[in-house]
């Protein structure tokens, strides 16, 4: 009777992959192929495929990454979904100069629901903040001139207060 | 040791464009316009995502557009019902006049220099329109009468039938005259033109086919298509409930005459457009003696069936908070802050004393309350959909 269901999960497949700064990584196919770009590559490359190389993700990033592919590998039942959605908001709850980088590399790797949740973030950092504010957030130079910093606070009084 | 490749050092500011865009999707209005100004390349991006064809306005709960006067000069404040976030709007507009209302988030002002604009006040964008024709030597705002405001405006309503900001092939119609006459200009037109020959209660731009829906009478809605070069009728409905007021809102005015020094009741029709239906909604006011005050006290409810022809009461919209006004109506799904089945109002069907008032009435008990009052320099308060 238990057999039907034992088979699935025992035999997965590994696949490498390396960072734009050369560390290999050894990932489960079914965490990696979260990631459109990959399977994609996997696809092409078939059984052959050595090292897939990213040379747009550094290490740190591609671990962070690939923590995410990991804990979303599998269908999620109604049960977890709570815990699910709290380990997401743990997941994102990073210093802005990380989540720039896990962002790029997600848009890279085409990832889309962690896009999703990223881009969230970043919407929710912005929410009822001052442009000066959102500045200081990001880390974000002003770079309109005087004058013409000058002319949007006049006509556009209410949003920087 | 590993190779290491030098990534250029990049920031928030050099975000790519479609990441930018899906942020951008996740902001209401207020937050866009603020993230406009934080640097170049962002107030550049703001640009094109807003123009961009596949662009929709997020979903928006409606602010409050209040008109207040300070040393005879009028400015407009806007509201946000979200964290009561505030902000007026000064120069834009050169000097302002009057605000006749709003359409699609741009204000139909009329400046000193008698100069019809429209005016998008959070992007700043300014069409001129040609002059409504005047009738009998009526002024076209309304004049200070000892201090206050007693008469209605000359224009009472403006309807976009496509929004200018996505495209320059817009039509225009307002509600002018004190009976209440529809007249419409196309972009391009250097004259308006009347059209329809009814009093006309209210009228909307229905969302998903830009065609026109008036109500007059007692009651008929009709439906309006702007195709051609010269508007045509292309649907009519009539109201199947006879009498017009229910039995227990009649109770309600009965019981609220005697206690109230009312001169009259006051009845003035809205459309609204709700989850893809039309409504009409009824007002039932009084007008005090010796003046123009009116006083909500309730509502009623109609149902405009596309596939018959007549359309009868309805009760109860669940899910559903309405926000009526003769400036712009809107619906919304339930929202923590507002109640379903409940009509949230401005007392603005002429500048009044009472034009401050902001009421809710439960379309289930039909029972109405007033919930806010704005400040005593201030004419006439509205709903104002932003855009």
């Amino acid at each position: 009777m238990a057999s039907s269901t034992s088979g699935s999960s025992s035999s997965s497949k590994v696949v490498k992959i390396r960072s734009s700064d050369n560390e290999n990584f050894e990932v489960e196919e079914a965490a990696a192929a979260r990631s459109e770009t990959i399977k994609k590559l996997l696809e092409d490359v078939g059984d052959d495929a050595d090292v897939i190389p990213l040379p747009n993700v550094d290490a740190k990033t591609l671990v962070k990454v690939m923590e995410w592919c990991k804990k979303h590998m599998d269908d999620v039942d109604e049960l977890n979904k709570e815990e699910m959605k709290t380990w997401d908001a743990e997941f994102v709850d990073m210093d802005q100069s990380c989540l720039y980088n896990v962002l790029l590399a997600a848009n890279f790797l085409n990832i889309k629901e962690l896009l999703d949740q990223l881009t969230q973030k970043v919407a929710d950092m912005i929410k009822g903040k001052s442009p000066e504010e959102i500045r200081a957030t990001f880390n974000i130079k002003n770079d309109f001139t005087p004058e013409e910093e000058a002319e949007i606070r006049k006509q556009n009084a209410w949003a920087f207060e | 040791m590993a190779l290491q490749i030098a990534m250029p050092k990049l920031e928030w500011s050099d975000l790519p464009t479609d990441l930018l865009g899906l942020i951008l999707k996740k902001l209401d209005l207020f937050d866009l316009f603020r993230f406009r100004w934080v640097c170049c390349s962002w107030n550049l991006a703001v640009q094109s995502y807003m123009a961009s064809h596949s662009y929709t306005s997020p979903p928006q709960n409606p602010w409050l557009m209040r008109l207040d006067e300070d040393d005879g000069k009028a400015n407009i404040s806007f509201l946000s019902q979200e964290g009561n976030k505030v902000f007026q709007v000064n120069n834009v507009f050169g000097e302002l006049a009057w605000c006749f209302g709003s359409t699609k988030g741009w204000l139909v002002i009329l400046d000193r220099t008698k100069i019809l604009n429209l005016v998008n006040p959070l992007s700043g964008g300014k069409i001129q329109l040609p002059l409504v024709p005047k009738y009998n030597g009526l002024d076209y705002y309304p004049k200070k009468y000892n201090g206050r405001l007693p008469t209605r405006p000359y224009i009472t309503k403006a309807v976009l039938l496509s929004d200018p900001t996505r495209t320059k092939d817009f039509a225009i119609v307002v509600r002018y005259r004190y009976i209440g006459r529809l007249t419409f200009c196309k972009f391009g037109d250097n004259k308006w033109t009347e059209f329809g020959g009814k009093k006309y209660h209210d009228m909307i731009c229905h969302s998903s086919n830009g065609q026109l829906v008036v109500a007059y009478g007692n009651l008929v809605v009709e439906v309006w298509d702007f195709q051609g070069a010269f508007p045509t009728k292309v649907g009519r409905f009539r109201s199947s409930s006879r009498p017009l007021v229910p039995p227990q809102v009649k109770t309600l005015v009965g019981t609220v005459v005697h206690s109230k020094m009312a001169k009259d009741l006051y009845f003035q029709f809205y459309l609204v457009e709700s989850m893809g239906e039309i409504l009409v909604l009824l007002r039932l006011a009084f007008l005090y003696t010796g003046t123009e005050d009116s006083s909500t006290f309730t509502f009623a409810a109609f149902k405009v069936d596309y596939s018959g022809k007549e359309f009868g009461m309805v009760y109860n919209l669940v899910g559903r908070a309405l926000f009526i006004s003769r400036n712009e109506s809107v619906s919304t799904t339930t929202h923590p802050q507002y109640k379903e089945n409940s009509i949230y109002f401005t007392e603005d069907y002429y500048p009044n004393d009472n034009a401050r008032k902001i009421g809710v009435c439960n379309l289930g008990d039909a029972i109405t309350n007033i919930i806010d009052i704005q400040p005593s320099n201030c004419s006439w308060c509205t709903w104002f959909v932003p855009s």
